[in-house]
């Protein structure tokens, strides 16, 4: 008797005090942000938060008969100096205190990356709620737009971007990159960062009757194909049909976006900074103009970079060492003959190699920008901290001479030898 | 003197390891990216090996006096007032690095996962486990710390091993970090990662097995020693130096990032209590330290109800700085080491040092020690 007394007492203490708990917070009381959008301020100076804040009884399974129509989420933008300082001017109207606890997706607008990010980057660690392993982007145009984005197959569209940049590594042609990532190289002093650049898309639903089919024109001058890039047409039934896309990556140069590179130039990208998996790519056949051949490019051994300084220039050979498998072979040509499949192969590499050296280029020329990360071999040389800081690598890497080797060996053609020919 | 406790093999060496190394939850690892920048762990190791030989001296006189603590040990050795003196400065250590540890132990809870309550109340709760610990005794201690150290070091190797996909050894070039010369002299002054041995020092004729004292000071330096170099290392690949340079508890970040698969995401909330059991292990045994060791300074045959008092000092010493960042720069390893931090080393390994000296001394001289 007397245990139970002593028992019913301490479980009413523990209600009692458990009140006074000074972090207690529950569920119903917090406003969870899933996705953070952030542009330059109107007045060049503050900065626009925009929070995409969950609403829990439409994101349940159990009542679907709600979720599919009306989305699971809702936007509040808010004008403020700093980003926690948005924070709480949104809770004068949002009822539910605002928290980055479950917040996995943070949408920079281009504007604000092209301003430079130093004065938003200490607001984004510092705080104990942000989590390096946020993904950040950054999007053409506002970031509060491409938040109104509603996608179909979602009803979270932060869970969709999720989603679909996880598909990076099915195709190459965005990066994933988290705070934690983005901090590395900000603060490394040996590489550039690239992040994945958003855009709004108007989803295609079939041939319309002006404008043909853009995607399927082969391009010209043979190569390795470089169609689907761009080609938005201007918004007809907006609330219907728009989309998000990823258009390739972001470069930035110290704090600031200072360009981008395509899909394509983005495939580039994550070769050469081992984040690369897999594939498909068409080139123009070699021996039958016109034609094309489909393959899948597989990233399977880490990209080898040989790095020398000779009076005061420094020289890089980057050694490529992919495998790829054929997929389709529109010409009839019997590639899957052990030599003709090796002088594919010497054909695929040296495409390749032409891209990958177009896109040296073009971070050397266009941005002075080493998002390649050769600055990490230029600093193994180096023995003591001191001696590297002292180099100025960022500084170096306009002019230096970089060399691309491509080896590519066709491993697999698919469940076919010979094509089908039709007699 | 509680002479009836007595303590096992295990139940030392796990208390020991468990205490040296709790400091990788704090701001150790910034403060070695600070001193080596990529070349931390050279330092962390330099120093491990350095502090085998200081401990060399804490073991030739607990191997010469045996069934004496240090303090005991001193007042033998070095006659009264000596020997007091001795005793206070290693009680001044206990209660400095006992304080300044729950300061930090508490600022980090705080940073972790109680933003809103006040840092007293998480010490003076810390302070309630550290007592009533203390009441119970160093056995009752040693013997949790051997229960739960396994589970701890297992948790804490997993916990480490979800992060080594996100490594680069990239990371840890320029080899050198400042260069060679710094790195020598900073593992040198840098005694101070591991004076919490003199802790071996108090409660070694507590222990039941007196052969194997030395060899649980070596082991446990030893194994403290890989685990401290491997935080650093592990770090450092993770974040690069920079980073770790900048932030306050790098390994709490580090368990942050762990994402493996959809799964196995946000596991800091099993970190936390790792971390709550290892740094209450680790203040106990501290704490005891503090407690013992200023009753045998003054010869008092129970320490027990010198708990409290000594308890309320503790909580307010580990108040007096002003902010956290005071807190965490007080225990800093800047390149010239701070007086606290001189202190460490002096008291965990130049006392034993003089006392060798001094029982060398009066051997030599002809005088009566050993009775």
């Amino acid at each position: 008797m007397i245990r139970r007394v002593i028992l019913i007492c301490l479980l009413i203490m523990i209600t009692i005090l458990a009140n006074g708990c000074w972090d207690r917070r529950e569920l119903e009381s917090l406003g969870l942000v899933q996705a953070l959008g952030l542009d330059l301020g109107p007045d060049q100076k503050g900065v626009t938060v925009t929070t995409m804040i969950a609403i829990p009884s439409r994101l349940g399974g159990e009542q679907g008969g709600g979720a599919g129509d009306k989305p699971g989420v809702f936007l509040v933008s808010m004008d403020a100096p700093s980003i926690y300082e948005a924070f709480n001017l949104i809770n004068t109207t949002v009822n539910r205190e605002i928290t980055l606890i479950q917040n996995r997706v943070l949408i920079i607008g281009e504007e604000l990356a092209r301003h430079g990010v130093e004065r938003w980057i200490d607001n984004l660690i510092r705080y104990r709620e942000m989590r390096r392993t946020l993904l950040i982007f950054v999007c053409k145009g506002k970031a509060a737009k491409i938040l109104r984005v509603q996608p179909q197959l979602e009803n979270k569209p932060s869970e969709y971007v999720n989603a679909l940049v996880a598909l990076s590594r099915r195709t190459g042609m965005y990066p994933s990159v988290t705070l934690n990532d983005f901090l590395k190289n900000y603060e490394a002093f040996a590489q550039e960062n690239y992040l994945p650049l958003l855009d709004k898309y108007l989803r295609k639903e079939g041939p319309e009757p002006e404008t043909g089919p853009a995607e399927n024109q082969p391009q010209s001058g043979g190569g390795v194909s470089k169609s689907g890039a761009g080609g938005t047409s201007q918004e007809k039934d907006p609330q219907k049909k728009d989309d998000l896309r990823f258009i390739g990556s972001a470069i930035f140069k110290k704090d600031r976006m200072v360009g981008s590179f395509d899909v394509y130039e983005t495939q580039i990208l994550l070769l050469l900074n081992d984040e690369f998996k897999e594939a498909m790519l068409t080139i123009e056949d070699p021996l039958k103009k016109g034609n094309y051949v489909v393959f899948k490019l597989l990233a399977t051994a880490p990209v080898k970079i040989e790095y020398q300084r000779q009076k005061k220039v420094d020289q890089f050979k980057v050694h490529l060492k992919l495998e790829a498998d054929l997929l389709s072979i529109q010409s009839q040509i019997d590639y899957t003959q052990p030599k003709l499949e090796e002088f594919l192969g010497r054909v695929i590499a040296g495409e390749l190699k032409n891209r990958v050296e177009k896109a040296i280029k073009k971070a050397q020329q266009e941005y002075n920008s080493d998002v390649f990360g050769f600055g990490k071999k230029v600093r193994s040389t180096f023995i003591t901290s001191g001696d590297y800081e002292k180099y100025l690598w960022p500084d170096k890497f306009k002019d230096a001479r970089i060399n691309a080797e491509v080896k590519i060996d066709l491993r697999r053609v698919g469940v076919q030898f010979e094509p089908p020919e039709s007699r | 003197m509680s002479s009836e406790e007595k303590i096992g093999y295990f139940e030392v060496l796990s208390l020991l390891i468990i205490t040296i190394s709790a400091k990788i939850f704090l701001s150790f690892p910034r403060n070695m990216a600070l001193l080596g920048d990529a070349a931390g762990w050279i330092i962390v190791f330099l120093s491990g090996i350095y502090s085998l030989v200081g401990y060399f001296f804490l073991s030739a006189l607990l191997r010469k006096y045996p069934g004496k603590n240090i303090i005991q040990i001193a007042h033998q050795v070095s006659g009264g007032i000596c020997g007091k003196l001795i005793g206070v400065a290693l009680f001044l250590f206990f209660l400095a690095i006992t304080s300044l540890y729950l300061r930090q132990f508490a600022e980090s809870f705080i940073l972790a996962i109680l933003p809103r309550t006040p840092i007293s109340v998480i010490s003076i709760l810390f302070l309630i486990l550290l007592v009533y610990a203390t009441l119970l005794g160093v056995e009752t201690l040693s013997r949790v710390a051997w229960l739960l150290g396994p589970y701890l070091l297992t948790t804490l190797i997993i916990i480490f091993s979800f992060s080594l996909p996100q490594m680069t050894f990239e990371h840890l070039v320029p080899v050198l970090g400042p260069g060679p010369i710094p790195l020598l002299k900073y593992s040198f002054t840098h005694l101070s990662l591991f004076p919490e041995i003199i802790l071996l020092g108090i409660i070694a004729p507590l222990i039941r097995n007196r052969e194997k004292i030395n060899r649980i000071g070596l082991y446990s330096l030893g194994v403290a020693a890989v685990i401290n170099t491997g935080v650093i290392i592990l770090t450092t690949a993770v974040f690069n130096y920079v980073e770790t340079q900048k932030m306050i508890f790098p390994v709490f970040q580090l368990t942050r990032l762990v994402a493996y698969g959809e799964f196995i995401q946000r596991v800091e909330s099993v970190f936390v209590f790792l971390w709550f059991f290892w740094a209450g292990i680790q203040l106990s045994g501290l704490f005891y330290g503090a407690v013992t060791s200023f009753a045998q300074t003054f010869r008092i045959k129970n320490y027990r109800p010198l708990t409290l008092p000594i308890a309320v000092l503790v909580f307010t010493i580990s108040l007096i700085p002003a902010s956290m960042t005071e807190a965490v720069e007080l225990n800093d390893y800047t390149a010239s080491p701070s007086l606290i931090n001189n202190y460490y080393s002096i008291a965990a390994f130049g006392i034993p040092l003089l006392l060798w000296l001094i029982a060398i001394a009066k051997k030599h001289l002809g005088g009566v020690t050993n009775d």
